[in-house]
């Protein structure tokens, strides 16, 4: 979907973009976030300190049983009657990531993993959504699920996502079942729903449980982090090539192996696409290459859409 | 050329590895971790396979590198002429070793020890059977063979005869100084053999009732050869068991103390102890309960002096041999002091009143004193049996005499000077009196007050009871007055102690065999206060230990040990136990025939009177007669023959010496050395030559 935005905004941006290899280099992902989300991508973009939550909506008259705190204790001193004061809802987006760092995931090509690559991006979303004082949540999985954040919006709910994901990772092999079973089953307030994976396991169940997640009102984002390497299996030597998650070894030899690789790779990918038009779930794919604020801009364009 | 371990030339196999590797080339090995093997096949990659050999000569050097490694494991030597390769099969020989110790009288220890080893030689050729027996010492009863040609004379028949001439002794087991002792004879009769088969082939057949209490010492400090083989045959006792009587002191009131030790595989616990005056006829009998394996200790009553010594007699033990002991009460020594001096009794102004104190009789020792005034009669030397002199008196001429006579005889004498009269006396007895230069001077010193003794010689018997630093201090000891000596240059003498001022106060002048020593003071309170200080009695009874006929000899001892004989001068006779008399050498010091139990009586030719008595006894180890266990000694690396190992060690001498040679030549030869030094100078060419072609390959790949 977003893959096809246009050439020339595109062009635009990546002029003003911040190299992700640079961007790697920073050690704090909280720095990296702020230096994406604050730095270029900043007056590209509505200033994100306005958002739709501090909307006013009206005052009404404090009726027994009303929360005292929301009583205009100002108009109560000029008028010496009680009203409160009421406002739209105060977060108008709960966002939960649902991120992948399974051992493939630790696949690098560039001097960084798409683990990392996968990591800034959710510190760059949860970063966003805290300036936005939207509710960001993190579920982080791999064979299993292993750490859950509930979707928050308190100040120190970025803190804690950013602890969570500077732990080392564990790595094992990718199950994309039991993250989602487990979105379908904890997520009761609706919302947005990003998966951020490799999606290099079989997606059989896939369809499923995303369905699930669409029929219970969620909005949901698949981001795809790719190695440019696994795109194009462009490797020269022949290797022993050990799957990550498997521990399974095989001699290859890659230029012979490319052509059949080449077509399975882009049969899967076509069967995620169609799966994820067909649910109505919006399909980004990234490599770790691409600029992060790419990423984040084109989804935006996309919601806003 | 020949090989000492062919079999390593398997190894030359190994040379297809480099031809191989050489061949082999180009497996991957790099090896990505890629994210996910799922849309890859597996197409196993084409190996570069070279069919052709590159570089031949590479190849060439690293397998002959290969050939001459295992060339070298193979141990390759040239046969020559030294090699003479001798195909006669090496001498057997066989040792009969057998224990001839007291715990052999056992019934029917002897039989069966002399049945085993008749059957041994039977079994072995006479020539190669040699005899030896052991107690305490090894005994050679047909020695080894010493050179390889010479060989004894012997047949059957002698070997028996000498077999059948042996009989147990009373001697204590030293089991690891036979054996120590034997093996040390046959290594040294080896030396001159490298291949060691002449250990091989000899076997120590050791016969004996193996006991516990044999001494196996000797045996940790020695290192067992390697090839040879000790043949145990453990001989057992129809009736197990034993208890033996030890006798730890028997002291001046003569009551004996004794030890009753009973082994630990013994059926009896209850046994009696009794005197035996008359053959079968006992007093004083006492029970004494004794657990297997235990030992108790029981105080007798006192002898009676008077009546003639009894022996001590264990009974309820079935083992007859160790049950009696052989009691000899100390002797009171009967010493006589002779001293010149002035008669005054109970005037404690005269030297002789506190001398005679000095030498109280007491239990051990009947004192003898006598006092010889100048108007005393003469002292008869010849009859009386003086061992110590005192003068403190002008001597008389004939007393003079006397003097210098009972010091040549090897007598001790303290002289005490006091004035210019005794220095006369001194000079009499030491200096030859028609040279006047040579004359002892004295004089009286100035005192201021008293003097002190210095430089006292701590090391001379005289002193050597001060030694502890709590008895050394000499310094409460005043003299208010002394005489200051000068002896002449000529006269041989030692200073034991000084005065203060320098000036000698104990001198030792030693006359051929006697030792006369000079106080150049008096003891008397008005000259000193030595009578009166405690160093006084000790130092006179000091003196009179001087004379080795003044101290006490031992009366009781244990079989095999040396009886040390006092008087050295007159030839003596000892009569043994069996009623045997043993004539002795004149000079002889030492008696070392205590072969039996009993009573030995030391005569002396010139005295009828009875001499001195000494009693001897079994050694107390010789009453532990439980079996010694095997696998102490082999511990301490006594390797025996197991029963089936000997048939198939012996099969192949002539092979073993062959060998022997074959490894000798090559150890002289030592080919191996030069063969890995050649494989290591090729390879490395081969890394060289290697490194030279990548360099010219890449080079050109990159042209």
């Amino acid at each position: 979907m977003s893959t096809n935005a246009s050439p020339r905004r595109n062009q635009r941006l990546i002029s003003q973009r911040i190299d992700p290899a640079c961007l790697m280099r920073i050690k704090s992902l909280e720095l990296r976030a702020k230096t994406v989300v604050e730095g270029t991508w900043k007056g590209l973009h509505r200033s994100p300190y306005h958002g739709f939550s501090v909307e006013f909506t009206e005052y009404r008259e404090y009726t027994p049983g009303d929360d005292p705190r929301h009583i205009d204790w100002k108009l109560a001193a000029r008028s010496n009657e009680h009203y409160i004061k009421r406002f739209e809802e105060e977060t108008n987006l709960c966002c939960h990531m649902l991120l992948d760092l399974s051992s493939s995931m630790q696949f690098q090509s560039l001097g960084y993993s798409k683990s990392d690559y996968a990591k800034t991006l959710v510190a760059t979303f949860a970063y966003f959504l805290s300036q936005q004082r939207d509710a960001s949540g993190l579920i982080i999985f791999d064979e299993q699920v292993e750490t859950v954040i509930p979707a928050r919006f308190t100040r120190g709910q970025l803190r804690r996502i950013l602890v969570e994901l500077e732990r080392p990772p564990q790595g094992s092999h990718t199950n994309l079942v039991s993250p989602l079973k487990h979105a379908v089953e904890t997520i009761k307030k609706r919302g947005l729903v990003v998966l951020i994976s490799d999606l290099l396991s079989p997606i059989d169940e896939l369809s499923t449980h995303l369905g699930y997640l669409r029929a219970q009102g969620h909005e949901v984002a698949l981001f795809q982090i790719l190695d440019p390497s696994e795109i194009h299996l462009n490797f020269h030597e022949t290797a022993i090539f050990e799957d990550l998650e498997t521990g399974e070894q095989i001699a290859l030899n890659p230029k012979a192996a490319q052509e059949n690789y080449q077509r399975q790779f882009n049969e899967h990918q076509a069967a995620i696409e169609s799966l994820c038009r067909k649910q109505g779930v919006h399909y980004h794919q990234l490599t770790t290459d691409t600029p992060l604020e790419m990423g984040l801009s084109e989804f935006l364009t996309d919601r806003a859409a | 050329m020949s090989f000492l371990t062919p079999l390593y030339l398997f190894g030359i196999i190994a040379v297809g590895l480099p031809i191989l590797l050489h061949l082999v080339r180009h497996q991957p090995k790099n090896v990505f971790h890629f994210s996910s093997l799922r849309f890859l096949e597996h197409k196993p990659p084409q190996t570069n396979r070279k069919n052709k050999i590159e570089h031949w000569l590479l190849l060439s050097l690293r397998a002959l590198a290969v050939i001459l490694l295992v060339a070298a494991f193979a141990r390759p030597f040239f046969k020559n002429r030294d090699l003479e390769l001798t195909t006669t099969q090496p001498p057997n020989q066989t040792i009969l070793l057998i224990d001839t110790s007291a715990s052999m009288q056992r019934q029917p220890l002897w039989e069966q020890a002399l049945t085993k080893a008749n059957e041994i030689a039977r079994q072995t050729t006479p020539e190669e059977v040699a005899i030896y027996t052991f107690d305490t010492r090894l005994k050679a009863i047909k020695p080894l063979r010493q050179a390889k040609g010479a060989r004894v004379s012997g047949s059957l028949e002698r070997n028996q005869s000498l077999l059948a001439d042996l009989s147990p002794g009373w001697q204590a087991t030293d089991l690891g100084a036979a054996l120590t002792e034997l093996a040390s004879l046959l290594q040294e009769q080896a030396v001159s053999d490298p291949t060691g088969s002449l250990l091989r082939n000899t076997t120590i057949e050791l016969i004996t009732d193996f006991q516990a209490g044999s001494r196996t010492a000797a045996l940790s400090q020695f290192s067992w050869p390697e090839e040879l083989r000790v043949q145990l045959h453990e001989l057992k006792s129809e009736q197990p068991g034993n208890a033996g009587l030890q006798l730890l002191t028997l002291d001046a009131e003569s009551q004996p103390t004794v030890r009753i030790v009973n082994a630990a595989d013994s059926e009896q616990e209850q046994f009696t102890l009794a005197y035996e005056s008359l053959p079968g006829q006992t007093e004083e009998s006492q029970q004494v309960y004794v657990p297997r394996g235990q030992s108790r200790v029981i105080r007798l009553a006192a002898l009676d002096q008077a009546a003639p010594v009894p022996q001590i007699v264990l009974s309820g033990d079935q083992q007859e041999f160790d049950n009696r002991l052989f009691l000899q009460p100390p002797t009171r020594a009967s010493l006589t002091v002779v001293h010149y001096g002035t008669p005054a009794d109970n005037s404690i102004e005269s030297a002789n009143y506190f001398a005679r104190r000095a030498f109280p009789s007491t239990r051990q020792r009947e004192i003898d004193f006598q006092t010889i005034g100048p108007d005393s009669p003469p002292l008869l030397l010849s009859a009386t049996d003086i061992h110590l002199m005192l003068i403190s008196r002008q001597l008389a001429p004939d007393e003079t005499a006397q003097v210098q006579r009972y010091l040549e005889q090897g007598g001790v004498v303290l002289f005490t000077l006091h004035d210019d009269t005794t220095t006369e006396s001194l000079n009499q007895l030491v200096t030859p009196a028609e040279n006047a230069s040579q004359r002892i001077k004295t004089g009286t010193p100035e005192i201021n007050g008293y003097a002190l003794l210095t430089d006292i010689n701590f090391e001379h018997p005289l002193f050597q009871i001060f030694q502890a630093p709590e008895f050394s201090d000499f310094t409460r000891l005043k003299f208010w007055n002394y005489r200051s000596l000068k002896l002449p240059e000529q006269i041989p003498h030692q200073v034991l102690a000084r005065f203060d001022h320098q000036s000698p106060a104990i001198l030792e002048l030693k006359r051929e065999t006697g030792t006369l020593l000079v106080m150049t003071f008096g003891w008397t309170p008005q000259e000193s206060q030595f009578a009166l200080s405690t160093k006084f009695v000790p130092m006179l009874n000091a003196i009179l230990a001087l004379n080795d006929r003044a101290l006490d000899a031992p009366a009781q001892f244990t079989i095999g040990q040396k009886v040390k004989l006092t008087a050295a001068e007159q030839t003596r006779q000892i009569r043994t136990p069996n009623r045997s008399v043993i004539q002795l050498a004149s000079g002889q010091q030492e008696f070392a025939e205590t072969i039996q139990p009993g009573l030995y009586q030391v005569q002396s030719e010139s005295k009828p009177a009875p001499g001195r008595q000494f009693a001897v006894n079994l050694d107390i180890n010789e009453s532990q007669t439980e079996p010694l266990a095997q696998e102490k000694l082999e511990a301490l690396g006594v390797r025996f023959t197991d029963a089936s190992a000997s048939t198939t060690d012996k099969t192949s001498p002539a092979d073993l010496h062959r060998q022997a040679q074959l490894r000798e030549l090559e150890q002289k030869q030592q080919l191996w050395r030069w063969l890995i030094i050649v494989a290591l100078a090729l390879l490395g060419l081969e890394t060289v030559l290697a490194k030279w072609m990548a360099g010219k390959s890449s080079a050109t790949g990159k042209a």
